[in-house]
């Protein structure tokens, strides 16, 4: 890491396509620049699916802008960026630190993964609702209705979740249809949901994360978070675009972000989930948090094709249930 | 001996390229380059079965097929349309009434009431949105709060994400325009016919309704149709408050075309195009409109004008509604963000925190101090005062060129110049923001500041242009023509009479541009990259994100330079921003 500096340096600055919250990622750049000053990150920031499509619509048109890009999930790593030269090898000193399984070993690894989950608001649920939504199943209970949001799958992890969720054939489509018919509302991403359900106006939000609502718990919103039987994880991939304007900063921004320190930093930001080995903390200090109990990978190695085949088609079934029009 | 006197205007010794032979030429082939060649592109997008760029693509109609078959598409072009209606109806019936009361009654503090009915024109609707999705929320709204503390749990009356509480906050935004739109006809209307009801016998609202509405009826249907086109392109309120409703309007499907992978552009210039003609139509409707209606409220030719209709104590209700507008638009919405910049979260507890503030746990100076730190925030602010200046002033000169050139020259080329200078009233922004990115993704200016600065001058042009326009036109040659037999060249008596009596025009353009561009949105949303991010996105930003705290923040700030700029104009510069408008 320390060797890359005066080179990094020397480019000054590194443009960073992000969609990581404003707050968060600014906490973490200010972090970066304690450590490593003169180095300005300028940052695209874009929620959801937005920044991948701006980073594939730029290089299709040989537009070289990002050194580093954050996207989630693996499917448009492995299907389109690897074989069309859109990012570059490159493997950091901390890589044998996080798991295959939630890596693409030598090009992505992992800045934090989401686990599904639904946000609540500590207020209004009893101890029996709260139980109720510690499974798929009860999520159609008729008792929701009026009171729940649910996130589209606009974003790497919420597309994910009801893509895995959609597969299932204990659930499908048919368990879509019992959701929709409690007539949630629809947001395009999990924190503004999570704030509407902190502040009242929802009691319950579906396709969240422990993320979203820990942050707002840390402010001291009445919100807390469950897992089901099984949580959906996504890793959130970080990269070194190909052509990159700055090449050695790029390099040194994905070293500390994905080293020990750069992780602790990124958790202490915005409570993401870390997978580096080394680095144990809970996303989320409340009293209310538990571990997942088992894991399932929103998309990998092994499942990137199907994931590809199948995304637009959960999409367009999500779409057509919930009446949402893109 | 006899000397011949060379005159510089002699024919045969003038030098073939004089700067006002020079200019109309130029002048067409920027506004073809800025103005044609995006809408050019918008076209051919919506004619490609890919997205920009896409390998493969090839031209074909599946998107325009698309745009008329598919469920979605329909469904956003018939939201666009009665929410439309719904706003035009409600800020017509709201701005009729107001702009009568204040432009034909005795009603008390009428310049005051001017100012407050028009100052809404002034502040950035998004802001206005975020206002009222904290206000109108149906559990937690700030007023179903408050109604419901007063008259019991039953009572929560306001539903913001409805399409009545959509097309509710629209209006409150619309109804400065239809105000000014119609007080314009009533101001100029001959009053003897009203007189004659008076003498008649005929009372106030006879008249009113007898007389008055049926003359102003033209004048009306053209404000109507103005609102109406004008309220179908916009996309901050619709986008903010309609997506959680499930309500999107075309604008807002636009940019969601666009905003998750995979970008469909072809739909969204599709979608675009629509818009667009849709909009053209409208604006030729108006124009024609219009013509009709001067002729019309003119009949009988100018009369003197009357006296005001007395309203008695019924001036004071007059005046109350005035100023509840004032307050629904201006005065609580600007209470609810300054409320929701100090809290560390949305609670419905907020106003019983409130009472027990000293030592509620609800209340943070937090949010101000890390949202006016943060790098983002104060590189954006610096990014939107400098764009802002830079673009209004480019702007302004370029429309003085344009109207010298209309106005002042017998050039050939005036019509194809007016004509490129009006298209782009016709254009949503968001459409000339689409129409950008597909014409210059693949030029140096994209992803920069300058293709920014290229959209706010073209799409601005026409504002400019008709202030600087209504004051040239008044202007008589003879000052110049006098210059010009003692030497001056034409450029010369341009600068030195020209210019000093049109400044009250120029400064007026010059102040409204700023107050556009720093609140401008939907074409900005389109083109920002990693170092032109403008206040106005970075709030969007944050709504999106659910920093609404920080959003809080952002738009008082935006607020607040628009008030100074506003402030500054008429008190430093002297310029009347309601009158000019």
């Amino acid at each position: 890491m320390d060797s890359l500096y005066p080179a990094a340096k020397a480019e000054g600055a590194l443009t960073w396509y992000s969609l990581m919250g404003q707050a968060e990622g600014e906490k973490v750049i200010q972090a970066f620049n304690k450590r490593f000053p003169g180095i300005k990150v300028n940052v695209v920031r874009k929620g959801g699916q937005a920044i991948l499509q701006q980073f594939q619509q730029e290089k299709q048109n040989g537009i070289n802008n990002a050194d580093v890009v954050l996207i989630g999930g693996m499917a448009p790593i492995l299907s389109e960026f690897i074989p069309k030269e859109y990012i570059i090898k490159y493997t950091p000193a901390d890589a044998s630190a996080f798991g295959d399984d939630l890596s693409v070993p030598a090009y992505a690894y992992p800045m934090w993964v989401s686990a599904s989950s639904v946000c609540y608001n500590t207020k209004n649920l009893t101890q029996d609702d709260i139980n109720m939504l510690k499974t798929y199943a009860g999520w159609t209970d008729p008792r929701w209705k009026g009171r729940i949001a649910i996130a589209a799958p606009t974003g790497g992890s919420t597309a994910r979740n009801v893509l895995i969720l959609w597969q299932r054939p204990e659930f499908g489509e048919t368990w879509l249809k019992k959701i929709a018919d409690l007539q949630p509302s629809l947001f395009l991403q999990t924190v503004p949901m999570a704030e509407r359900v902190a502040a009242g106006e929802f009691d319950v939000g579906l396709n969240c994360s422990d993320t979203s609502a820990g942050r707002l718990w840390i402010s001291g919103a009445p919100i807390g978070s469950v897992h089901q039987e099984f949580s959906i994880v996504t890793p959130f991939l970080l990269m070194v675009a190909n052509k990159a304007p700055h090449p050695t900063a790029a390099k040194l921004w994905m070293e500390w972000i994905l080293s020990e320190e750069g992780q602790v930093q990124v958790m202490q930001a915005g409570r993401g989930v870390s997978v580096h080995n080394r680095v144990k903390t809970p996303p989320v200090d409340a009293t209310w948090f538990e571990w997942p109990k088992e894991f399932v990978s929103g998309d990998n190695a092994k499942t990137y094709k199907q994931v590809d085949a199948d995304l637009p088609k959960a999409i367009d079934a999500f779409s057509r249930i919930f009446n949402w029009s893109r | 001996m006899q000397k011949r006197v060379q005159l510089r205007s002699d024919p045969l010794r003038a030098p073939l390229f004089t700067l006002d032979k020079l200019m109309p030429p130029l002048l067409l082939l920027l506004l073809a380059a800025g103005v044609l060649w995006p809408l050019l592109h918008i076209a051919l997008g919506a004619l490609n079965s890919g997205s920009i760029g896409q390998p493969g693509s090839t031209y074909s109609l599946e998107s325009l097929k698309w745009v008329f078959t598919d469920p979605g598409s329909l469904s956003g072009m018939r939201n666009t349309l009665r929410l439309s209606s719904l706003t035009t109806a409600l800020s017509l019936t709201m701005g009729s009434s107001l702009a009568w009361f204040i432009a034909r009654t005795d009603i008390p503090f009428r310049r005051a009431l001017q100012i407050m009915v028009v100052f809404p024109l002034f502040l950035s609707p998004f802001a206005g949105a975020i206002a009222w999705m904290q206000m109108g929320s149906a559990k937690v709204g700030y007023l179903n709060i408050a109604l419901r503390a007063l008259f019991g749990p039953n009572a929560g009356l306001v539903d913001i994400f409805t399409f009545t509480g959509l097309a509710w906050v629209m209006s409150l935004y619309f109804v400065p325009l239809a105000y000014l739109l119609v007080v314009s006809a009533l101001s100029g209307m001959d009053a003897s016919l009203e007189e004659a009801s008076h003498i008649a016998g005929g009372g106030t609202f006879t008249t009113l309704r007898r007389i008055t509405a049926p003359i102003m009826l033209p004048a009306i249907i053209a404000a109507a149709i103005m609102v109406f086109v004008l309220s179908a392109e916009m996309f901050s309120i619709p986008g903010l408050l309609g997506g959680p409703s499930g309500i999107n309007t075309m604008s807002y499907q636009i940019y969601l075309s666009v905003s998750y992978s995979p970008a469909k552009w072809q739909n969204a210039a599709a979608i675009s195009l629509v818009l667009l003609s849709f909009m053209a139509v409208g604006i030729y409707v108006y124009q024609r409109l219009t013509r009709l209606s001067y002729r019309f409220v003119t009949v009988g030719g100018r009369g003197t004008r009357s006296n005001l209709v007395r309203l008695g104590p019924l001036r004071w209700l007059a005046m109350f509604v005035c100023i509840l507008y004032f307050s629904l638009a201006v005065v609580l919405p600007y209470a609810a963000i300054a409320l929701g910049s100090v809290v560390r979260y949305a609670s419905p507890d907020v106003f019983k925190e409130l009472a027990h503030f000293s030592t509620s746990r609800l209340f943070t100076g937090d949010v101000w101090l890390l949202t006016l730190r943060s790098v983002a925030f104060r590189e954006s602010l610096w990014r939107t005062i400098w764009v802002s200046l830079f673009a209004s002033v480019l702007t302004t000169m370029l429309a003085l060129a344009i109207s010298f050139v209309l106005v002042k020259t017998r050039s050939r080329l005036r019509t194809a110049i007016d004509f490129l200078t009006s298209l782009p009233i016709a254009i949503p922004s968001i459409v000339f923001g689409v129409g950008l990115i597909w014409a210059f993704i693949r030029s140096p200016i994209y992803g920069t500041i300058w293709i920014l600065i290229l959209g706010y001058v073209v799409h601005h042009i026409p504002i400019s242009l008709r202030m600087i326009n209504a004051n040239l036109i008044q202007l008589s040659s003879e000052l110049e023509e006098a210059a010009r037999v003692g030497g001056a060249a034409p450029w010369r008596a341009a600068w030195d009479i020209l210019l000093p009596l049109a400044r009250p025009a120029i400064l007026s353009s010059w102040i409204l541009l700023f107050i556009q561009v720093v609140r401008e949105l939907s074409m900005s949303i389109m083109l920002v990259g990693s170092r032109t991010t403008t206040l106005s996105v970075l709030l969007w930003d944050h709504m999106e994100g659910g920093n609404y705290a920080s959003a809080n923040v952002i738009s008082l700030v935006l607020s607040g330079i628009i008030l100074v700029v506003f402030l500054i104009a008429s008190k430093l510069f002297k310029v009347e921003m309601v009158r000019k408008l």
